[in-house]
């Protein structure tokens, strides 16, 4: 076949640390990290082999109007999760006001709504219709101006109540990991309580500030839901719009392709951010900072605000939905078939869990085992899906697996005469895949946060009482890390079930999930059938921000979180 | 035939200029414990991993029982070497009780047998009541026998100890050390363990090999390398040692505190260093004599007391705590040698650059 002189490579290079013939473990987990790479390639190598026409299409239509919009919400929401995320995280960690251990916790429960369902909650209740605004017109007259919520404003502001706990969380924890000792020394040397967080606290927290922010603006431009709600175009908008509107799957991806610069932006953004300086304090027990108490009306403002956002990012819409859920159920305008959907988001959740957990244990044992610094760069780079917006995945994914389906079909016609269909985009399985692509970081992050701590001397003293690779894992690993596991199939369970704008894209013809049934719901303002979905939704998203409150630093023993150093962030 | 025998073994990591381990060769019989000692950096783990299988050569050959396990083409796996290994952190599995800990790698054996050799263990370690509880639950010397008892359940042919005793108390320490000596003694086990204190490896080896800068400096037993070190490296690493310049006269060595008989027959005139530890100096309080006290600093059972001569050179020696020197005063300066330990001055001759410089942290300060 190949008569051409194939290079010789020489054997050595091949040759991985304590991989021996017959060990798969590191080529698995290199296939993994290829296949999962593909398609944040294919949409990286469409930006470099710009098509000409398309551009000049994209440029005299929308192309300005999506980047304008872009960056607006970008330095809105940017704005608005900086301040309310940092100055909560302060305010809970250096002040001691009444129900401050509650909203400590309660806090983070924003991150259990999906920005679209904040969004579509918030857009009934402020809407002309809404009960908000009749309330106001029958108060001051119908000709009151009232601030429009389908706006730039009301964008930034839903997305910012959204996405702030990113920052709050990460920011508390760097906080909470501050020394007391090093808060006395600045005030030994002249520094104001305000001077100390302007001049100590902030910039040590500032890698996690930068990484909380960088999160929570990935969101913001992953976005779908809402921004589609409020007849904001940004770049999912657009995509989706070229996408089924105009059947252009080109444009699509050019413009996936730019939405992937904006995100590339960001993560250099908070690697610059992060700066060159050490921000890790001296290591093992540090004695935490002790929070002032506050008295008189401070500490009932305190309360206030803290209660207030509270209310607003989770209380008041959970309540509305509730409201909305109980006063339709067996009524009209209930949703009969919300069981199928039910199931079928259950499903595709459950699977795709299964599948991004086993593809963490061989890609991190792989890892583990090899060693090898090319595998180590792909399965990095893998990683990046978390980064990529759902659309930009979606894109990537159907182009390649396009491309196998057409030429499996044709093989398949051509040698048997038999037609394979669309086996992989037209079923469940390009869905999956695509939920690998984007949520493998979130399951190998967490297997490998596990992994680190079994120390490779472990692996060693199985290897040599006689156990073979498969079966340190089998024997040692995997039964240590059973809670790294649960914990990695719940995370990506809930993201599969909160996922939009790619099950949008890539679904099977009829196959519904709970999010897809909210956004046809919404777009048609049908909130109160929207309300069950939602709710399903908001109540599984609760589960990861219980783990979460388990792992991050309660509030009196903080200093045992100096050793489990709570990097939430898939970034770092 | 040698149990154990290493041949030109070479080991370097990418992005380290200097091979871990370089062209280390040595033997060992069945029965014998050696000791690699050196210090931290020195390529004695690595040497360690190797036989262990965890490591490959990049060349050379390392074989077990006559059975070739690695050279530069091939290496078998670990869990096909039957070696056992103690890890310096003991590395017991946390989710496995004692009993399964020890059992690990006895799959393969019929029930009884199993049940036969925990029971075996279990009272080799005198941990017979402790079965059921998990690592957690158990002392850091239980966990180290343990972890011994692991490692030994498959008979290995081979046991390799990591720094055992570096997590131990001083008291406890001791005590294991003996515990573990008569033990593998008992068993007949041959056994290689890695240390960086020259005592402990003393006192449990036969014989100790050297390692610096991933070569080995000598391979000796224990008082050979203490008494008659091969290199400036190794007088210097096993214990505190003076280096006393010299030259080679008729009558033997000549120095500023006396002449040593010139056992090694060099050649009149020769440039040289006489190694003198430091109880092996004598202090006479003398007016007139050679050498000032600079300081003297109480240790207990005896004191460090610093001396100069004319030449400037400031020795360290240990003498008894009751005889109480004062600074300032003179003294005169004898040493009380039954051999003289010479090296040439010439800094090329037997050692590399490194061993100086690697070494410095073990000179009193």
């Amino acid at each position: 076949m190949h008569t051409s002189q194939a290079p010789t490579v020489p054997y050595r290079r091949l040759r991985l640390g304590l991989w021996q013939k017959g060990d798969l473990w590191p080529v698995g987990a290199g296939v993994i990290a290829l296949l999962v790479a593909t398609p944040i390639l294919v949409v990286v190598s469409s930006l470099i082999t710009p098509s000409r026409a398309i551009w000049a299409h994209l440029w005299h239509t929308y192309l300005l109007e999506l980047v304008w919009n872009t960056l607006v919400l970008i330095a809105g929401v940017g704005m608005g999760v900086l301040l309310l995320g940092t100055g909560l995280a302060w305010l809970v960690t250096m002040y001691r006001f009444p129900g401050r251990r509650l909203f400590e916790w309660l806090l983070i429960l924003p991150m259990a709504m999906p920005a679209y369902v904040m969004g579509f909650v918030f857009l009934a209740l402020f809407d002309y219709t809404g009960p908000v605004q009749s309330t106001w017109r029958w108060m001051f007259g119908a000709k009151t101006w009232f601030p429009d919520i389908a706006s730039p404003g009301g964008v930034i502001m839903v997305m910012t109540l959204g996405l702030y706990p990113y920052i709050y969380l990460l920011t508390r924890t760097a906080f909470c990991e501050q020394s007391a000792g090093m808060v006395e020394a600045a005030r030994a040397l002249g520094l104001g309580e305000r001077g100390v967080f302007w001049k100590v606290m902030l910039p040590l927290a500032r890698p996690s500030i930068a990484a909380g922010l960088a999160l929570a603006l990935m969101e913001a431009l992953a976005d779908f839901g809402t921004v589609g709600l409020y007849g904001y175009s940004t770049f999912t908008v657009a995509i989706y719009r070229v996408w089924f509107g105009l059947f252009n799957r080109e444009a699509a991806t050019e413009l996936a392709s730019v939405l992937l610069c904006f995100t590339f932006g960001l993560l250099f953004l908070e690697r610059g951010l992060r700066g060159r300086a050490r921000f890790s304090q001296t290591q093992g027990c540090v004695r935490p900072v002790s929070p002032r108490l506050l008295v008189g009306w401070r500490a009932w403002a305190a309360a206030a605000i803290c209660g207030g956002i509270v209310t607003a990012a989770f209380l008041l819409p959970v309540a509305q939905l509730l409201y909305w859920t109980l006063s339709t159920l067996g009524g009209p305008a209930s949703d009969t078939r919300y069981p199928m959907f039910l199931l079928n988001t259950l499903i595709l959740a459950a699977v795709t869990a299964f599948v991004a957990v086993i593809a963490a244990v061989v890609l991190a044992y792989g890892l583990r085992l090899s060693r090898s610094p090319s595998i180590g760069c792909f399965a990095r780079f893998a990683c990046m899906g978390y980064a990529l917006p759902g659309s930009v995945i979606a894109v990537g994914v159907l182009l390649p697996l396009a491309f196998v389906d057409h030429t499996l079909d044709g093989f398949l016609r051509q040698m048997f005469g038999i037609s394979s269909g669309l086996l992989l985009t037209g079923s469940m399985a390009g869905l999956v895949f695509a939920y690998l692509v984007r949520f493998l970081a979130v399951s190998s992050q967490t297997l490998e946060a596990g992994l680190v701590k079994i120390t490779p001397s472990m692996d060693m003293a199985a290897r040599s009482l006689g156990t073979s690779p498969g079966g340190v894992l089998r024997r040692i690993h995997l039964p240590l890390l059973r809670g790294s596991l649960g914990c990695a199939a719940i995370l990506v369970f809930v993201d599969v079930m909160k996922e939009m704008p790619a099950t949008l894209l890539l679904r099977p013809f009829g196959y519904d999930t709970l999010a897809v049934r909210i956004w046809q719901l919404t777009s048609e303002s049908f909130w109160e059938a929207a309300a069950l979905p939602a709710l399903t939704i908001v109540a599984g998203g609760i589960l990861p921000v219980l783990l979460l409150i388990r792992r991050s630093p309660p509030a009196v023993m903080r200093s045992s979180a100096m050793q489990e150093r709570c990097d939430e962030s898939p970034l770092a | 035939m040698s149990l154990l025998s290493l041949e030109q073994v070479t080991k370097s990591y990418p992005a380290q200029p200097l091979a871990a381990v370089d062209r280390l060769s040595l033997g060992l019989e069945k029965g014998e414990i050696l000791a690699l000692l050196g210090p931290s950096g020195s390529g004695k783990t690595t040497t360690l991993r190797l036989i262990a299988g965890f490591e490959r050569p990049d060349a050379g050959v390392v074989a077990i029982g006559g059975r070739v396990m690695a050279n530069g083409r091939m290496s078998v796996p670990p869990e096909q070497r039957g070696v056992g290994v103690v890890f310096q952190e003991y590395t017991l599995f946390p989710h496995l009780t004692v009993e399964e800990n020890i059992l690990f790698g006895l799959r393969r054996l019929a029930t009884p047998e199993r049940a036969q050799c925990l029971r075996e263990m279990l009272d080799m370690v005198g941990l017979g009541s402790f079965a059921q509880r998990y690592p957690h639950e158990l002392s850091g010397g239980q966990q180290q026998r343990v972890a011994l008892a692991r490692a030994l359940a498959p008979r290995p042919a081979l046991l390799l100890l990591d720094e055992p005793f570096s997590n131990l108390d001083a008291d406890l320490r001791t005590q294991m050390l003996h515990e573990v000596h008569a033990i593998l003694r008992h068993l007949e086990i041959t056994a290689v363990f890695v240390t960086h204190d020259h005592e402990e490896a003393f006192m449990v080896a036969d014989r100790v090999g050297v390692l610096n800068g991933g070569r080995l400096e000598q391979l000796s037993c224990p008082e050979e390398i203490y008494h008659r070190p091969a290199t400036r490296f190794v007088a210097r690493f096993v214990g505190q040692a003076n280096f006393l310049p010299g030259r080679v006269v008729r009558a033997g060595i000549e120095t500023d505190i006396g002449t040593f008989p010139n056992s090694l027959n060099l050649p009149e005139g020769a440039a040289v260093e006489v190694m003198i530890r430091p109880h092996q100096l004598e202090l006479r309080p003398d007016a007139a004599g050679n050498g000032l006290v600079i300081s003297r600093r109480f240790r207990g059972a005896d004191a460090l007391v610093i001396v100069q001569l004319p030449s400037g050179m400031t020795l360290y020696s240990y003498q008894p705590s009751t005889l109480g020197f004062q600074a300032r005063e003179w003294v005169t300066v004898g040493a009380k040698a039954c051999h003289s330990v010479v090296f040439s001055a010439d800094k090329s001759w037997q050692e590399g650059v490194n061993s100086d410089h690697a070494n410095r942290a073990t000179t009193p300060t």
